[in-house]
């Protein structure tokens, strides 16, 4: 049991860490970036930072559910941004600008409604439908117009696949966070701990080919 | 039991995160195979833009030596022979200086040969650009053009135009007028026509040449299957042409009324 603990408190730390791998990829690749890729350059910065405060505060055993109310309002927003800019330059894009209040409202009244000491469960599961939906269209968008010649070079290509698989990927543990949170049973949140591990270190890593490629042409 | 029941959420999570990725890595494997097949499509769509054209080109070019080979043979053989003609002719009269009626016969003999050689000339010149279409105009070109067909009784072409003094560039009305002729003869030629309607409308933006007869009619589909098939320049001639000044030609034969052959070319 003390094993297979240290084992998920080691991922939950390669997670953790591995958002310092983005942050190295875009001060490599600052000069490169386009307008539309600088909000999710600077959700990595803010990423970790949440990341090095959750680990604080879990150090101290404090409730940090409170800073993931705000993170994941945050976070929609610079990848709102992301795709907002994007097709900024193809079509005016009204549902992306119209989406975001909308989302806001719907995490301030869920803060309000179930409390800082309450997983943020339907935010989350909302945050994921719509970046899923955001990403999907993204692809369709791309094949339809032919806009890319070689999607492996484009760096749209990675950071939208990172933001497809992160979210889908996490979408059911979303749903469920609420109900597997008031379980007293470990193994519910290692079990959580790990998938989620799985799929962040995931999104890292892609986010950062993501950004090494802005350097193509 | 209600242990039971977690656990099987945990297990349901699992699986069906399972099945979302590899969902997903289908998805995103399609989208670049998709992709890939799609840019091919598109790198062949262009090099067959890029054949067509040069076909085009060919087939310009071919045209242009053609009629060269043309003027020359009508220079070498008609008026080349004619001058040689009256060259022994102006000899033989200077051999013959005291044979005053001799002198005569040859000098009567010289003018008909100097008239049949400013003739062919003509002839050669009103082909390579004919004089109505320089000094009087596209319009009255195609009239005048009209006039002549109509005269060789062959066959009658009644013109309807209001635009008098209408004209545009000078090399789309050459290619315009090209066009006109060539369509006509292929009319006299192929379809059995008595009478041809050619009506020449313009707005702000487009010039339409219709040209309808009561012959035998033809579809755009027919005719461009013809122009592959055939060894001869004309048919292929006249998409060239209607390609080099931006026209859009349709060979229509509706239902119960006279085929007809459509020339739309916009005016800049």
């Amino acid at each position: 049991m003390t094993d297979n603990n240290s084992f998920y408190s080691f991922l939950i730390e390669i997670s953790s860490l591995s958002g310092i791998i983005p942050m190295i990829f875009t001060l490599i690749t600052l000069k490169y970036l386009k307008n539309y890729i600088i909000p999710i350059f600077v959700l990595v910065f803010i990423s970790f930072a949440v990341e090095i405060i959750n680990w604080e505060f879990t150090q101290f055993s404090q409730n940090n559910l409170y800073i993931f109310h705000l993170f994941t309002v945050v976070e929609f927003i610079l990848m709102n941004l992301f795709y907002l800019f994007y097709f900024k330059q193809y079509f005016k894009p009204i549902i992306f600008i119209t989406i975001l209040p909308l989302f806001i409202i719907i995490a301030i009244t869920e803060y309000y409604i179930k409390g800082a000491s309450s997983m943020n469960n339907i935010s989350t599961s909302v945050e994921s439908i719509l970046f899923v939906s955001y990403s999907l269209f993204l692809y369709f968008f791309v094949m339809k117009k032919s806009l890319i010649e070689n999607l492996l070079s484009s760096s749209v290509f990675w950071l939208n696949s990172a933001v497809l698989i992160y979210f889908s990927g996490n979408l059911l543990l979303f749903i469920f966070s609420s109900y597997l949170a008031e379980t007293e049973n470990k193994n519910y949140f290692m079990l959580w701990a790990t998938i989620h591990s799985f799929f962040n270190i995931t999104f890292n890593l892609l986010l950062s080919i993501g950004f090494w490629k802005t350097r193509e042409k | 039991m209600e242990n039971q029941g977690k656990i099987d959420i945990v297990t349901l999570i699992v699986i069906a995160t399972m099945g979302i990725l590899i969902l997903i890595s289908f998805i995103v494997l399609f989208v670049l195979i998709h992709q890939k097949k799609m840019l091919a499509n598109k790198s062949a769509m262009i090099d067959n833009e890029n054949k067509h054209q040069k076909k085009l080109l060919d087939v310009s070019l071919e045209i242009a030596e053609q009629e060269r080979i043309k003027v020359a043979a009508n220079i070498h053989d008609d008026v080349g022979m004619m001058m040689n003609v009256l060259k022994l002719n102006l000899s033989r009269a200077h051999r013959n200086m005291n044979n005053t009626t001799l002198v005569n016969e040859i000098l009567n003999t010289s003018y008909g040969i100097i008239d049949n050689s400013i003739e062919t000339i003509r002839a050669i010149s009103n082909e390579l650009m004919p004089p109505t279409l320089i000094k009087l105009g596209f319009v009255k070109g195609v009239k005048e053009l009209c006039r002549q067909v109509t005269l060789s009784e062959v066959v009658i072409i009644n013109f309807k135009s209001e635009l008098e003094g209408f004209s545009i560039d000078k090399k789309i009305e050459f290619h315009l007028y090209r066009l006109i002729k060539e369509i006509i003869n292929n009319t006299i030629k192929h379809t059995k026509a008595s009478v041809i309607e050619l009506e020449i409308i313009a707005t702000e933006k487009l010039l339409t040449i219709t040209i309808s007869h009561d012959g035998d009619g033809i579809t755009t589909n027919e005719i461009k299957q013809l122009a592959q098939k055939s060894t001869g320049l004309g048919l292929k001639s006249i998409f060239s042409r209607a390609q080099l000044i931006n026209s859009k030609i349709q060979y229509i034969v509706p239902e119960n009324q006279n085929a007809k052959v459509t020339i739309e070319t916009p005016i800049l």
